[in-house]
């Protein structure tokens, strides 16, 4: 099935060379070191990693009627890629658009993060995950100053997508990566699931999943790498004026009845 | 008489001539010809005001949106360089593109970037003989600079130095309706650009 929809593909660009990275429910992820519209040679301007891109693929879902199919995709693809490029508008680290085939679920977008000393992929698990191993009680390097100012950096970046109607949708710590080794500048990903919304509600959520998520995947340190991430995401809100405060308030008091509700849930199941 | 010739990875059986036609003098009679069709057939070309073009990238990028909406049968314009000025554009209305993003009507001298789609070899499947070889390359570029006058010049290579001469932020600005997003900045100008060309219509 799987081998089935890559070699589609492969036929469908049989110049570009395909390496399978992820697969996810809706997606599959491929990097590629050809840009799909600049000769060898020509490198695009602005971009972190020129030579490598990576191509997020939406197959046919076979059980849809072919025309519906087709047009879910492409309001999909074309929905994420607009965020990618509202993003880059707005100042926000996340992967820049290259290029996108709608109709055929295709998005070209730039390679974010690059390998960690143990030789893994910087997405901020892999990254916490390294550091905790090297963390014991006379150098917690996993609450270092660096680690503070990238939960600081994740803070605001959701914050600002916030500040202007934008929820993520899936703020797991896979979908956060480290893009530089130097600054250790985070990024957000993976914007399929994202949409503008005006609800607190949404807000409040968005901050709860990637609460659960630090909890489930760094039990030990969560609570400080939480506690830094909200500083980030309070400041932006701070420098943001009046409107913001309000903001923050009504998301962060919404956050606190989705906790409880969370809470309740799980004292149930 | 210089010219470029440019192919995109994705498409290799398109090479599309390029050439940029500076201090052109009868911009006016070319673009009325065009309109009135009183100039031949053959000559069929995607002409550009250069002074909304900021880079080969942006080029590129919208060569890629013209050629992937075409695969896709998803062309709005009845030629594929109408399709592709209008691709340049942010415009969704073909006679407003052309009149914003072809050859304009107003100054002394203008800037042309003209570019034509040719087909390699046995992949034309146009049906207008727009085959790739070096002596079309040869003949396009020849009746290309027997129709522009630029004292003489003929056009020369596209090249981003080139283009960055020719390029007017002022009008990019204003064409690609921008106002607050502009940037001085041209990589950061360059990356809006080709996210709008992406995304045009979408
Ligand atoms: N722009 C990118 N740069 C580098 N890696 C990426 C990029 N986008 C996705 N990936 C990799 O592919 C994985 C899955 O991509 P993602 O967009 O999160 O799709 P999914 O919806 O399947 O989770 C990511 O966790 C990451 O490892
Ligand atoms: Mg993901």
């Amino acid at each position: 099935m799987r081998d089935q929809i890559v070699d589609d593909l492969q036929l469908r660009i049989p110049t570009v060379p395909l390496r399978l990275i992820s697969q996810g429910a809706e997606a599959l992820i491929f990097m590629t070191n050809q840009h799909p519209y600049l000769p060898a040679g020509v490198n695009p301007c602005d971009v972190d990693n020129p030579g490598k891109y990576i191509i997020k693929y939406r197959p046919p879902k076979p059980y849809r009627h072919p025309k519906l199919d087709k047009r879910i995709t492409a309001t999909r693809t074309s929905s994420e890629a607009k965020l990618l490029h509202k993003l880059y508008q707005l100042g926000v680290k996340a992967p820049k658009l290259i290029a996108i085939d709608a109709p055929n679920g295709l998005i070209w977008m730039e390679f974010l993060g690059y390998q960690l000393p143990d030789m893994r992929y910087s997405s901020l698990k892999n990254w916490l995950w390294l550091l905790e191993r090297e963390s014991d009680r006379d150098h917690p390097v996993a609450l270092a100053d660096n680690v503070k100012d990238c939960c600081n950096g994740i803070g605001r970046s959701i914050g600002v997508l916030h500040l202007h109607g934008i929820v993520h949708g899936d703020l797991t710590t896979s979908n956060i990566v480290l893009t530089d080794e130097a600054t250790l500048k985070p990024s957000l990903i993976d914007f399929g699931l994202s949409s503008y919304s005006g609800l607190p509600e949404d807000r409040a959520v968005d901050l709860y999943v990637l609460e659960r998520a630090l909890k489930s995947t760094h039990p030990v340190y969560a609570e400080k790498y939480w506690e830094w991430i909200l500083d980030g995401y309070h400041d932006v809100h701070e420098e943001d004026g009046k409107r913001g405060r309000k903001k923050y308030s009504e998301t962060i008091s919404r956050f606190k009845e989705v906790r409880m509700r969370g809470r309740k849930r799980t004292m149930i199941g | 008489m210089t010219y470029s010739t440019l192919t995109l990875p994705q498409f290799p059986h398109y090479r599309i001539f390029a050439s940029l036609y500076k201090n052109v003098k009868n911009h006016r009679q070319i673009r009325d010809g065009i309109r009135s069709g009183s100039i031949s057939a053959d000559f069929d070309f995607a002409f550009l005001n250069a002074a909304n073009v900021l880079s080969l990238e942006q080029i590129y990028s919208a060569l890629f949106r013209c050629f992937v909406d075409k695969a896709n049968g998803k062309m709005k314009a009845n030629t594929i360089h109408t399709e592709l000025i209008s691709d340049m554009s942010t415009v969704k209305n073909i006679m407003e593109a052309l009149t914003k993003f072809g050859i304009p009507s107003k100054g002394d001298t203008v800037d042309l970037v003209v570019l034509k789609v040719l087909y390699s070899g046995d992949e034309d499947d146009s049906g207008d003989g727009n085959s790739f070889s070096p002596d079309a390359l040869k003949k396009i570029s020849g009746q290309l600079d027997s129709a522009i006058e630029n004292d003489g010049a003929g056009g020369c290579c596209l090249t981003d130095t080139e283009l960055e001469s020719t390029a007017d932020l002022h009008k990019i600005r204003k064409n690609y309706k921008l106002s607050d997003l502009f940037s001085e900045d041209r990589d950061r100008l360059n990356r809006l650009l080709i996210g709008t060309i992406q995304l045009k219509g979408l």
